[in-house]
This record gives C-alpha cells, structure tokens and sequence, in this order.
C-alpha cells in the first residue's frame, strides 16, 4: 500500500493574500519504506506530515494511501481511515492524565474494530516491546519524559497503520532518550512494515534513517 | 479497563477542578429551576392545608339558601347559622365579623365565644360584652313596597358576655370562604341567635361532615323539605272556602314558585290561575292622578283600596270577575267593585278611573304614579268577588282593624282616612277585599318587579274533591315541583371547592421562574462560559482524539456526555439546594406580601415531580449551553489544538467594524422612547416606554463596548495599568459576554423601579383612578336608604345624636352642627353588592365565583374613572365606556368591566372575553369583558349594570358598597362610622385600597430586583472566572513581565486594572441604560430609590473589587520558572 503524494501546494490565507506554505510537493513511498524530512523552521515539513496524516488539507494536489484518497472522504469516513491507517508521534507526548499507560494505548483502539481482548493484549505487547511492561498501570505524571514518548510511539501503533508519522518525536528529549526512541520507531516500523515519515530538525536522528529528505520554501529537495 | 462510554466520566472526575464550577454554576440554575417549582408548591399546598384546616372537617355544606327548620337536617348535619356582621367592644368596632350560631356547650350556654383574633382586635376579655350586628332576616323584600328599609329594620343586635377560644383553635379559623383573609369568628348560641333574629327552630346552614355523595345527600334533603321550609302555604281561603291558594310568605312568588305551583295543579287534575293582589293608594274618577299628599277632596275617590289582577273570565270559583254583559276584559280596561256607599258608584262603563300606586320596587323611597283605564263595569259584592282571600294576609295590614291602625312602610295620608267613613266600614266587613280588577297582563306591567309579578296561584279543586283534599293532594305535588338548587337550598362540595380554590388565583411557579430568568441565564451563561474555559484547557486532548481518528462528531459527543454528568451532578446538588431556595424565597414572599397573615399558613411542601423537572430542565438547559459553548471548538485543526490553539483568528477583512453611527442612533432612539413615554396616560403604557428606551439605551451602550474593544488601541502604554487596560480587546467576546452580564442586570435591577406604581398625580381627579371619590365604603348591613340625603340623612343625623348624647361631655348640638355642615357636602354612590370570592390579586385562591357589583345609571351617566382598555366604538362610548354596562351584547351575554390587573393575571381575561358565572338561581350566566379599570378601587369585582345586577340577583337587596365624595374625607369617614356602625359601616381612603392592591404589585418588583442582583452577584463571579482565567493564560507572559524586572505591584495593578475596566464598563452601561428608563418617571413626580440603587451598586463594586483582589493575588502567587517554562 504505496503512498502517494503528487504536487501538493498547500496556502494560508493572510490579511495580505495567500501564503504559500507548501509549493508542490510530491513523493512515493512504499510499505517499509522510512523517510527523515528535514529543513529550517518554516520550511513546511511539519504542515506536509500534518497534510499526509490528513490533519489538514491541500490547497492543491492529491495525496493517496493504496487506493483511497483520504480528502476525497466525508468527516467521519475521514475518521475512521486516520484511525485505522494513520499512527502519529508528536513532539509533546500528548497522553491523557486521567489514564494509565495501558489505557492511553488503547485510546485509538476504542474507536476502531479490534474486538478489545485482542486491542489490550496487542496494546500489552507492545508496551513490552517498547520496555514498559512493568508500567502498564502507571499515570504519565509518573513516567518519565523518554517513557511517555514510548507510551506514545505504541498508542501511535496500537491499531496497526499503514502510515507512521512523527512530528520531531525527540524534540523533548535528551540525547540517549532521543537516540533510544529513534530506533525503537525504526525497529517497530520494520517489524509491522508500514511506512514511516520523520519530520525532525536533529541531525543524529535522521542520521538512523536510510532516507533522508530535506525541505526548504516549501519544496522537497532531494 | 477504559471503554469509550467511561472516557467522559474519568475525564470529569480528574479534571474536577475545572468540572466544580461548572457543576455549581448548574447547582445554581437547577436550584432556581426547582426552587421556582417548589414555591408553586408550597403556595398550593398550604393553601390546601389552610383550606382543610379551615373547614374543620366540613365535606358538604348547605349555606344561606334561606331559614329552614332546624329537623329538616340530615342526621350527619350539623345545622348552623352563619351570618356576617359587625362586633362592638369597648368603644371599638370590628366588620366583617362571622356570627356563627351554633348548639353551644352547657358550659357557655349563655355566652358567645369569640376567637383569639377577635379578642385581641377588641381588645376583649373574659366575662366582657360584645354586641353583635347582624343583618335581620327578612320575609318580603325590602326593596319592595312593602318592605321595611330602616336600619333598625335592616340589623338585628345581639350582646353577650364572652368566653376567649384559645389561639390556634381551629374553631377560630373555621370557614368556608376560599380566601386568605383571617375570619374574625364569634360562636353564639343557636337558639339565642334563633330568638334575637325571629327564626325560632330555624337554620341557614347544614355542615356535613361525612363523605356522602353530594347528590344522594340533596337527594335525601329535597325528600326532607316540607312548604314550610320554601316559606310557602297551600291553604283554603277562611272566607269563601272554594280553591285552594298557593301563597309565600314572602308574599310575592318567585317565577320558579308560580310554575311549580302550576305545574302541581296540573299534576293533580286541578285548573290554577294567577292573582296578583296590589295595593293602590287611591282609585278615582277621572284622568286625574291624585298625589299621596293631595286629600283629594271634591274628586270621587277610594283610598288605599287593593286592585286584583287576574284573569277575569275563569269560571267559578276562580271567577268570573266580569261586569254583566262583558265577555272579556281589554289590558286598558277596569272592573270596579260596587260596594255599598262607594265614592265611584254610578259611573258609566268607557268613563275613566285613575289607579294612584307607588311604583312597587324602590330604594331610596316611595315613588308614586298613576294609570288611567276605561271604566268596563260593575260587579257586585257577592260570590268570586266577595273575597278578601284574594289579597295574602299580611301581618300589620291584613290583620288590623281598619286602615288607619296600619303599620305601613310607606307614608299614609291619613287625612284621607276617616273614622266610620264608607272606606274603612267596607274595611271592617271585608278586609283587603279587592275593590277593582285588571288583567295579569296589566298588573305584571304595572306592578311587576324583579322579586315577580303573582301573590297566589288559585287552584280550582276537580269535580268531586273537596278543597281541603285538594290541598293536601297538591302539597306533596308542589314539593316535588320545587327546585331546590334554585332556591340554594342543596348542599355544595365545599371540601372539593376549596381544594380547586387551593390551586391558587397566580401560578406562582411561573411568576417566580419568570422573575427568575435573569439568574437563570446568567447561571447558564456562567455554565457555557466555565465549561468553554475548562475544554480550553483540555484542547491538546481534543486534538489528540481527533488525530486518533475520533470523527469531530464523536469528539464533541464526549464532552457533551461529560458535560451531561456534571450537568447531572450540579443538578443533583442544585435539587437539595432548591428546597433551601425555596424556603428562602418564601419567607421573602410573606415578608413582601401586602397582607401579614399570609407569613402565618405560608409552609414549605415538596412535590417529588417539582423536584424532577427542575433536575431535568435544568441539566437539558445546561447542556444546550454546555452545546453552545464547544461550537466551534472541534472545527479548529487538529494540528492547532494540539498546540493549545482554540480559536480560528479570523483573517482576511472580515465583517465591518462599522462606525459609531449605529450605537448613537440607537441612544438617541431610546432616549426619544423614553421621553415620549412621559406623553403616556396610561401608567403600564407609560413605564414600558421608559423601559423600551432604557432597553434601546442598554444595546446602544452594548455595542459601543463591543467596537471599543475591538478597535486595535492607538498609541504607547504609559503604565502597567494602561497595559492591563488594553487586555479584554484581546478576548472580546469574553469580555462583552461579561460586560452585557453586569450591564443587563444593573439596568434591569433599577430600571423596574419605573413600573412600581403609586397613585398617580391626577388619582384624586374625576378621570384619574378613584373616580373623584375620595373614601370608598363598606357595610355588612345591607342599606336601603341614601344616608346623603332624604330619610336615610336623617336617619344618620339622629344616630349621630345618639351617639354624642352618650358622650357625657360632648357640646351635642356644636357636635352635630358641625356633623350636619359636612354631612351637606357630602355626596355618596350607592352600589349593589353580591357578595363571592376575593377576585384580587390580593387573594392567593383562584376566585371561582368573583364577588360581583352593579353599577348605578348615575354612575353610568356620569362616567370618570380611567380605563386602560375598552370596547368602546362609538365616540359617546370612548368618552364614557360605563356606557357599555348598558349596551346590548350580540350574544345576549352581560357586559362586565374589571380592574386591569384582576381580568389580566386573576381572570386570565382579555376585553372581549368571557366568563360564567352562577347567578341567584345557580344557572350559568355569561359575563363579556368589555373595559379595563386602571388603579381603581374595584380590584376584588366585576363590575356590571345595575339593571342586569336586579335581573341576575333579583333577592340581593340593599347596598353593601359606597363611592363617596367629600371634601373633608376624614372627618366624614369618622362621622359614617360612627353613626351607622350597628351596620358594620367602614370606610376607607381609597388612596389607601388602592395602594393595598399596588402594594402586590412592588412585592412582586421587590422579589424581581431581588432574584436580579443575586444574579447580578453571579455575574460578577463571572467576571473573577474570566479574568482568573486570563492570568492562568498569561501565566508565561506575566512571568516574563516579571522576568525583565516588573514587581508584583505592577502586575496586580495590570489585573486590576482589566478587572475595573470592565466592571466600570458594564455598571456604566447599566446604569446609564437604566437612568433613560427611570428619569422621566422621576420628571413626572415619581420616586427613585436612591438608598436601594446605591447599595446595590455598592455591592456590585465591592464585589468586583473582591474579585479584582483574588485575581491579583493569583498574579503574586505564580511560580515564575514553570511559567516561563510553559511559555
């Protein structure tokens, strides 16, 4: 399930007119394929990763996961293909206080249709992949920084995507943490054969990634 | 482990600190939601208990229909005498007094015993005297010739020692009147009462206290009831001896009497005819009439002769009364009797004969006129004619030897009455003999009266039966023939009618909530508002669930359930809270209310349902606003929540700003409406001008604020103030929403000071709301005589005289001298009064049968008083609408006029509308509205012709109320008082009545402005919300204002300074609103009161301060490194 992504151009619209954010961007990626995107502040690279996740919309250009055009889709069909397709690791761990760890890798998994024996055993499993088995029931004001990443690298896998995305997942984090979450994406992408899309400013990070991408005003430079 | 229906439930729970105030904001609405329904309750349902407390157990009663034997009783009745009247006790005078006449204990067989209310008002002790007035039972109508109108007639006086029932007896509340007016009870002895009013062995009243159907008991009651009872006579006539006739003792039969009585001829085979006996004072020759005071010498005349109307063809006995030859007798036409020596012997059938009476239904006194027939003919004195039975006997008259021994009500000239003269021979021979004889016809249109037009129905026996076995046949049929509903003599459910009485005249419920919407929104604004502020917080959560795959519709979805259980706990909370509220607000309630006494049954009962609404209604309302408040919020990009961003920052050029035009030209509109509204006659018409143009004001102001704010500030900071000062342009709709909050309840807290009413400027004018009368007057005593002039001024004059004789070391003739200078300015209006339920809003229970009163032609004729409303279409009408109690209606319905705010809030009637009400009768009649009073002192009536008042309550005589005109209104009060107190006379100002009723009315305000600054208080916290929740926004750019070396001084003075700001711009807005409405209420003489408006703006300020206080210590409190850290 190849993704493709053909001259999309994506504007903000200003006081002044519009701003071009993104100027045609394309890009195919294949099942197992990882990619590092990296550029300055303002280069587009997160707007592109927000646009392959289908957390926004192209100005222009089509982006297609297999056979299905995300944008083409209505909200909740929209829905329910970023939630079944779509796993996303942002910079800040974004875990819901009131949960366990368990529970915050299950979040994705209640809206989904793995019967949910199968979503806590899968969730289970991948916590220990991820070194957290010992702190299943565990609140995230309790981890620290590099855990609850981790905890948010498994929620990102929980059902299974096609598509890993991650905003500079290491932004937060110290150098060790960094390195030791980077592999752990790049392992668990080999081992579920989707396709992962990095977008970071670190160097180190996208040094782990046999391709890298660089982007600058707007364009995916190779 | 975690389901997706747990997710709103845990979230709420762990984020308790921003769902607490939330769920107090719903606690407050669900508490004044339920609150409201609670006190509808409460009102219903202690006026239920006072209901059944009053009637001390009474299920049916049978009450005032007439005197009937006391054995007539069913054996689970009680019978009673209730009567109203006055009680006098040292020096002191107390009306509305129930005279109950009962059997009493052989202890206090000789005494009355009077209630704690009573004792206390009189000032009474054990062993004292109280002389009781009561009205005097009467058999012939008083408004009738032959009825007595005197007041010592009229009052029967009763004095007995007194024994005290203890306080809270319940004998001491016993009544059967749904109203909250205390009764003022006083238990007689029945038999002593029975003697005082000539009624040995008789009662007016049955009370039942079983649970027997109402129709089984009448049932059994009508089987009881023997023509003694109906105070009607089946009797054979002493002198002739030949039929039988049905006769009342109240000596003119009812209608409904007349065809029973037919209706039981005809049932035992017997032929009947009408005979209505009149009494003239003079028959003579010719056309001329001869007036009372005229001896009548030189004409030929018989004086005080009784003229028969009847049929004059009916074979015998019945008749004929037919001169020889006649065959029939034509309506112009008279038949004179030839008794020996009779001055109109001899003249020629065709010449006429002038009939000299007075006009048989009077008031004031005696009217006299004439009739003039052609002469028919003779009949002798002998056989049909020769009957003194004719006339029913009455005592005084009938009974006496001759004509001068009459003990007439009405003037005898006795000039005309001679010792031995042919007149009073024939008298002594042949009694009230008639001596002429006019068709029915004739005689109903001469002497016909509201009371009937038939003295006896004479029944022929058949052939074969005797007339006493005719008599004793036609009795049982006669009584079966008789209505007992239409006399009042059946029981009523007066259990079941005040339990529908009980469910109150004003739906308080509504009125509270209704009074309460302005907390209630802002209670709900403040739920939209806190609940917005706490998913803000949470918006990264937001965006994660949406970037997890939660469609936006399931996101929101969740925060509505999670709003739903908080909504549904601060509902839970609020529901306790509720019943506090409503005990509360109950206590403010009989604390406000005009009459003290209501404080003394007012009690709080909670209905289970109330208490279900409210916790429903006010979770689905919280929840719209919880609806309300995430608009938007999951339309924004996820990518944007993630960064905490909850707002689309519109871009581009966006709507206009528009200028200062709109704001201005609004101001200028509302200040126009409110000036104009000074132009207003009608007071309602004129408040709402002001209010309109304050509301105008109040948008104005409004909008002004929300361009002020979102105009970018100009220019550089000079302090850490102005920096702060410029903050709530960076969350305008906040900071509007929080502006309108505090705006909108200063201006309505102050602004409804111009709808609180008093007696205008002109009250006292003929047009203004007391009709020029400067006293109104009541009397329990029904008068029949003016006391402003003719007998009944003089009447009053020797009582005057009385009473100042009794004053040792009163100058009585100075003293009445003086009485008798103010009693010639004095000029009085007369009105009927049937007497029924408070239809005021004074009384708390729904008036189902509204007291009624008929308006005289004079008052009719003279017009005043103001009206809000009429029907009026022609321009005589629009000039004086009382001229519509006398116009026709289409649908043969009564035209009624009633107090603005009774048809409005009491009746629920519009002009136009209709009601039912019973008449005399118990028949249904159909009243229409057609004209409004305005602060008149008719608020517990309606008002119809006098006409139709004789024609609906044709045996409700005398007049019970009086519009009085004086100059002196409080010497001329204390005069009426005095000399008619055995009527149980009061007057009061009407200022004053009318004030009483205006009194509701600023209860009600009271309670609004009330409810309007605790909402005005809740708005404030509103204010603490959102600039709390503005310094925990700007938790990092205050720690960076700290940071580059701000203190701490300088940024509490930035808080405060957005804190006043917007304090000063809603209390300014309001206020300025509110002055538009109430200024020109001022121009026009009335009131503001400033020690209320400042107190409450005092408390708005000191609130907002101690809002201002809290927030900067916030500031102060921050830990600096975080919040650079967050920033």
């Amino acid at each position: 399930m190849a993704l493709i992504v053909e001259n999309v151009r994506k504007d903000y619209p200003t006081p002044s007119g519009p701003l071009p954010v993104l100027a045609g961007v394309s890009l195919t990626l294949h099942p197992g394929e990882a990619v590092a995107v990296t550029g300055p502040s303002g280069s587009g690279k997160s707007t592109l990763l927000h646009i392959l996740g289908t957390l926004d919309r192209p100005t222009a250009g089509t982006v297609r996961l297999g056979d299905t055009d995300p944008f083409a889709l209505g909200e909740r069909a929209l829905a329910t293909f970023r939630n079944r397709r779509v796993g996303f690791v942002f910079q800040d761990h974004h875990l819901l206080p009131q949960l366990s760890v368990l529970e915050n890798v299950l979040v994705p998994t209640l809206v989904g249709d793995m019967p949910p024996a199968d979503a806590e055993a899968f969730a289970r499993e991948l916590l220990e992949r991820v070194g957290l088995n010992g702190r299943l029931t565990h609140r995230p004001a309790e981890l620290s920084g590099g855990e609850r990443q981790r905890v948010a690298v498994a929620r990102a896998l929980v059902n299974n995507p096609s598509l890993l995305l991650a905003d500079e997942p290491t932004g937060n984090l110290d150098r060790a943490t960094a390195h030791t979450v980077g592999e752990l994406l790049l392992e668990l992408h080999r081992t579920q054969q989707a396709i992962l899309v990095v977008v970071t400013h670190s160097g180190e990070l996208a040094g782990l990634f046999p391709k890298r991408l660089a982007m600058a005003d707007g364009v995916l430079l190779p | 482990m975690i389901r997706l229906t747990s997710l709103p439930a845990r979230g709420a729970a762990y984020h308790w600190r921003n769902t607490l105030p939330v769920a107090l904001g719903v606690a407050v609405a669900s508490a004044v939601l339920a609150g409201a329904l609670v006190v509808g309750d409460s009102l219903r349902g202690s006026l239920r208990e006072r209901a059944l407390n009053q009637l001390n157990g009474v299920q049916l009663a049978m009450v005032g229909g007439r005197f009937v034997r006391a054995d007539a009783a069913p054996g689970t009745s009680q019978p009673a005498i209730l009567l109203s009247g006055s009680a006098t006790a040292g020096g002191r005078t107390l009306n509305r007094v129930s005279v109950i006449g009962v059997p009493p204990l052989p202890i206090l067989a000789d005494r009355a015993v009077v209630s704690s209310r009573v004792a206390e008002r009189l000032g009474l002790s054990d062993g004292n005297t109280i002389a009781l007035s009561v009205e005097k039972p009467t058999l012939v109508p008083r408004s009738s010739l032959l009825g007595r109108r005197e007041l010592d007639e009229s009052a029967n006086t009763l004095r007995l020692p007194v024994s005290l029932l203890p306080a809270g007896d319940p004998a001491g509340d016993f009544s059967l009147s749904p109203t909250t007016d205390p009764p003022l009870n006083v238990y007689v002895p029945l038999a002593e009462l029975q003697r005082v009013l000539g009624k040995p062995g008789r009662v007016n009243a049955l009370l039942d206290n079983t649970e027997t159907s109402t129709t089984e008991l009448n049932a059994w009651f009508a089987g009881k009831l023997a023509l003694d009872d109906w105070g009607l006579t089946a009797r054979v006539g002493p002198r002739r001896g030949a039929y039988v006739s049905v006769e009342s003792e109240r000596l003119i039969l009812s209608p409904a009497e007349v065809e029973a009585a037919e209706r039981a001829a005809t049932a035992v085979g017997a032929t009947s005819r009408r005979t209505y006996s009149y009494l003239a004072n003079a028959l003579s020759a010719g056309t001329r009439m001869v007036p009372n005071d005229d001896p009548g010498s030189g004409q030929k005349l018989a004086p005080y002769a009784t003229v028969a109307c009847l049929d004059p063809t009916a074979p015998t006995p019945l008749g004929p009364f037919l001169p020889p030859g006649k065959t029939s007798l034509a309506d112009d036409e008279i038949v004179l009797l030839e008794w020996p020596d009779s001055p109109l012997n001899g003249l020629k059938p065709g010449d006429p004969v002038t009939l000299t009476y007075f006009k048989p239904e009077l008031e004031a006194g005696v009217e006299e006129t004439s009739a003039t027939f052609k002469l028919a003919g003779y009949v002798p004195l002998a056989g049909a004619a020769a009957d003194p039975d004719l006339t029913p006997p009455f005592p005084g008259i009938t009974d006496k030897l001759n004509v001068r021994e009459w003990d007439s009500p009405f003037p005898l000239n006795r000039a005309r009455l001679k010792a031995n003269d042919p007149s009073e021979r024939f008298w002594k021979a042949n009694k009230a003999t008639p001596k002429a004889y006019l068709t029915i016809a004739t005689g109903e249109r001469l002497f016909g009266s509201r009371f009937g037009s038939v003295t006896s129905v004479r029944v022929a026996p058949p052939a074969g039966v005797t007339p006493d076995q005719l008599a004793e046949r036609l009795k049982p049929e006669l009584l079966k023939a008789l209505d007992p509903a239409a006399a009042g003599l059946v029981f009523e459910p007066v259990r079941e009618r005040l339990l529908a009485a009980s469910k109150g005249g004003t739906d308080f419920a509504g009125l509270l909530l209704a009074f309460s919407w302005l907390l209630i929104a802002t209670a709900l604004l403040l739920v939209g508002l806190l609940f917005r502020l706490a998913t803000e917080r949470r918006a990264k959560e937001v965006g994660l669930l949406l970037s997890a795959g939660y469609s936006p519709t399931l996101v929101k979805r969740l925060l509505l359930a999670e709003g739903l259980a908080v909504a549904g706990v601060g509902a839970l909370v609020g529901v306790g809270l509720a019943v506090l509220y409503a005990g509360s607000m109950l206590r403010v309630l009989a604390g406000l209310w005009p009459d003290s006494s209501v404080g003394g049954f007012l009690r709080l009962h909670v209905q289970p349902g109330s208490l279900v609404i409210g916790f429903a209604s006010s979770v689905v309302v919280s929840l719209l606003a919880v609806w309300l408040s995430l608009r938007g919020l999951v339309t924004v990009p996820p990518p944007q929540l993630l960064r905490g961003v909850t707002s689309i920052p519109q871009v581009g050029p966006g709507r206009s700003l528009g200028g200062w035009w709109l704001p201005g030209l609004l101001a200028v509109a509302g200040i126009g409406s409110a000036v104009g509204g000074t132009t207003r006659g009608n007071p309602d018409e004129r408040s709402m001008g002001f209010f309109f143009g304050g509301g105008l004001v109040l948008v104005a102001g409004l909008l002004a604020v929300r361009r002020r704010l979102r105009v970018p500030p100009r220019g550089r900071p000079t302090s850490p103030a102005a920096l702060g000062g410029r903050n709530p342009g960076r969350t305008p709709g906040r900071s509007l929403l929080t502006v309108a909050l505090i705006a909108l309840g200063v201006f309505l807290v102050v602004s409804v000071e111009s709808f609180r009413r008093r007696p205008d400027g002109d009250f006292a004018a003929k047009t203004g709301g007391s009709g020029g009368f400067a006293l109104v007057a009541d009397s329990d005593v029904p008068l029949f005589r003016p006391f402003d002039r003719g007998p009944g001024k003089d009447e009053l004059r020797d009582r005057l005289q009385a009473a100042y004789q009794r004053d040792t070391t009163a100058d009585v003739p100075a003293r009445l001298k003086d009485a008798t200078a103010l009693l010639d300015r004095v000029q009085a209006v007369p009105l009927r009064r049937r007497e029924g339920d408070d239809a005021s809003c004074l009384n708390l229970y729904q008036a189902g049968r509204p007291r009624v009163v008929g308006v005289p032609d004079a008052l009719l004729d003279r017009g005043g008083f103001r009206f809000s409303q009429t029907l009026a279409a022609t321009a005589d009408e629009k000039a004086n609408p009382w001229l519509l109690l006398r116009k026709p209606d289409p649908d043969g319905a009564v035209p009624f006029v009633a107090e603005q705010n009774t048809a409005l809030f009491m009746l629920k009637l519009q002009p136009g509308g209709t009601l039912t009400v019973p008449d005399e009768a118990g028949k249904p009649q159909t009243l229409r509205l057609v004209g409004l009073l305005q602060d008149s002192p008719f608020q517990s009536e309606l008002l119809i012709g006098d006409a139709a008042f004789r024609r609906l309550y044709p045996r409700t005589e005398g007049y019970r109320a009086f519009l009085i005109d004086t100059p002196n209104p409080v010497a001329v009060a204390g005069l009426l008082e005095t000399g008619l107190r055995s009527a149980g006379f009061a007057v009061t100002p009407t200022a004053d009545r009318v004030a009483a009723y205006q009194k509701v009315v600023g209860a009600y305000l009271t309670t609004f402005q009330l409810l309007g600054a605790l909402a005005l208080l809740l708005a404030v916290a509103g204010l603490g919300v959102v600039i709390l929740r503005a310094v925990w926004e700007r938790a990092g750019e205050l720690a960076l204002l700290r940071a580059v070396g701000y203190p701490a001084a300088a940024l509490q003075a930035m808080v405060r300074a957005e804190t006043l700001l917007l304090l000063v711009a809603g209390g300014a807005v309001g206020l300025t609103a509110a002055a538009a409405a109430v200024l020109p209420n001022l121009a026009l003489g009335g009131s503001v009161p400033w020690g209320r408006i400042t107190g409450l703006v005092g408390l708005v300020a000191a609130a907002g301060l101690g809002v201002a206080w809290v927030a900067t210590r916030q500031v102060s409190r921050s830990p600096l490194v975080p919040a650079l850290r967050q920033e």
